[in-house]
């Protein structure tokens, strides 16, 4: 489902429809999702519209911008490197392009958003929470509403640590999509509950892209200044309140 | 010509120089001031804010490079201080109040206890921030009510800011009949608090039975939320509790009171009910 579409186009799965139709001169979008309508009319010289999957923070945005992970622990040995698959939520992004620029039309939520607390009340972050199982492999995903974490784990501490959860901020999420959304982070443990995640920027497999980066978009509209360019260097997140 | 030669009046072209240097220095010294204090402090304080405290700066330097130069043309301006101190006292005096005020709103703008759009409670008035000047706070009341407040007491008055905390924990209190199996009521409280989606997943929410009495039982419920989700999620989350007890087949007690009608004078009137098991005589 997720590409790049000219219209007419209409298309339908798992529950969610959506079509863009030419009507009286204007561009007509209808979305459906288990009996939830939204209905837009576009005026553009439009070109394309382009789905993808997005970070799981757009569609009620400002509650949460870390990402978090619960799966079936696992315990490493000091200095081994541990490399697992994880499923993480997803939301469907739908983006028009016009003749001069590529605008949001819609974030679709397909699944139902649950949010945790990660650390304490007092100086916690909110995490938009998801569990998953863990894999060794590439696991069978439903694209609207999943992908695929590949995440490598370090244990660069000096005792066996049992970890079962990955927080991820949304400054370290780098989605790229091929018919479903992967995304590559490397974890590494420096203390029996500290450890330092970061997003790394290359696709999960050969033939995917870069998803349209609704981060990117947000901060270069609020603050001037890109924080993903190529190259640029960014800082990882420390997880102190625990990885288990 | 000397620079010990006389310009104008008793200035020499020394002085003239040493004037127009402090002059330059000064005018420098505040620019630096000023940009480097817009740097430092530009997004913690807002723009208007700002700008005052900038403008104070910049003139307390001038004032002072001005204090240079009359030293340098040997004008005695102890009059002029023992003038300004007296005009210092009477302003003082008369403006307390304000100057109050004014520090009060440096501080709240430097330390910054609360934030615009913050939720909090000063005092009695209850809302959302909606603006933090130099001599006043406004808040705008959940009625919707302007509500300006001067800094001084946003300082003084206790302070609560509903928002400065990343959580916040919901609590319910649900009366349920004593025949009630306190087991099944807990998986369907649970559940409807893990399907909610303003419920946190962690910290875990607590199901505690906290009151046992004649005829029923008194459950809390704790949960916690995003504390600026607070209002959205105390009202969502009852209401997925409620939707799940009721699917479940459990219902909450009607209010019991026994009527008994006799002859008059024995044991006509109204009593509490008997407790369970016994049969009303």
């Amino acid at each position: 489902m997720f590409g790049e579409f000219t219209p007419p186009w209409q298309v339908e799965r798992g529950g969610l429809s959506l079509s863009l139709d030419l009507q009286e001169g204007h561009y007509q979008y209808r979305r459906d999702l288990a009996g939830v309508k939204v209905e837009r009319s576009i005026s553009v010289g439009l070109s394309r519209l382009l789905v993808n999957p997005v970070e799981p923070f757009n569609a009620a945005p400002g509650i949460a911008t870390h990402l978090e992970l619960e799966f079936p622990s696992l315990t490493i040995e000091p200095g081994v490197i541990e490399t697992v698959f994880l499923t993480f939520p997803v939301e469907v992004g739908v983006f028009v392009e016009g003749l001069r620029e590529t605008e949001v039309l819609d974030i679709i939520p397909v699944q139902r958003p649950k949010y945790s607390l990660y650390g304490s009340p007092r100086k916690g972050v909110i995490t938009r929470f998801g569990r998953s199982g863990r894999h060794r492999d590439v696991p069978p995903v439903e694209g609207m509403r999943e992908g695929v974490l590949k995440l490598a784990i370090r244990n660069s501490f000096s005792d066996w640590i049992r970890v079962s959860r990955v927080v991820l901020p949304e400054d370290q999420i780098y989605l790229y999509t091929g018919g479903y959304a992967a995304m590559l982070a490397m974890m590494r443990i420096t203390g029996s509950c500290v450890a330092e995640v970061m997003g790394v920027d290359r696709p999960l497999a050969g033939g995917m892209r870069r998803a349209h980066d609704l981060f990117t978009a947000r901060r270069i509209h609020r603050l001037g200044a890109p924080p993903k360019l190529p190259g640029m260097e960014r800082k990882g997140f420390l997880m102190e309140a625990g990885v288990s | 010509m000397s620079l010990g030669t006389q310009v104008i009046g008793n200035l020499s072209l020394w002085d003239i120089i040493v004037i127009a240097g402090t002059i330059v220095i000064a005018i420098v010294i505040a620019k630096l001031i000023s940009i480097n204090l817009r740097r430092a402090i530009a997004g913690k304080v807002q723009g208007r804010n700002l700008e005052i405290i900038i403008k104070i700066l910049y003139w307390a330097v001038i004032l002072a490079a001005a204090f240079i130069i009359f030293a340098q043309m040997e004008v005695d301006v102890s009059g002029l201080l023992i003038a300004g101190g007296f005009l210092g006292i009477v302003i003082g005096i008369a403006s307390q109040s304000v100057v109050g005020n004014v520090l009060a709103g440096i501080f709240l703008i430097s330390e910054r206890p609360i934030a615009i759009g913050d939720e909090v409670r000063v005092g009695d008035t209850e809302g959302y921030i909606e603006d933090i000047r130099i001599l006043s706070t406004v808040i705008r009341t959940y009625s919707g009510i302007y509500t300006r407040i001067p800094n001084e007491q946003v300082l003084t008055t206790t302070l609560t800011n509903y928002v400065a905390h990343p959580a916040w924990r919901v609590e319910y209190n649900i009366k349920f009949s004593q025949r009630e199996d306190m087991k099944k009521v807990r998986e369907v409280i649970l559940s409807a608090i893990h399907a909610s989606r303003y419920a946190l997943v962690r910290p875990e929410p607590e199901i505690l039975l906290s009151e046992i009495t004649e005829d029923r039982l008194l459950v809390t419920v704790y949960c916690w939320t995003h504390s600026r989700l607070y209002w959205q999620a105390r009202y969502a989350v009852l209401e997925d509790i409620q939707a799940g007890l009721f699917r479940a087949g459990i219902e909450f007690p009607p209010s019991r009171r026994l009527v008994s009608f006799a002859t008059e004078g024995k044991g006509a009137g109204i009593h509490e009910p008997p407790a369970p098991g016994k049969e009303a005589s």
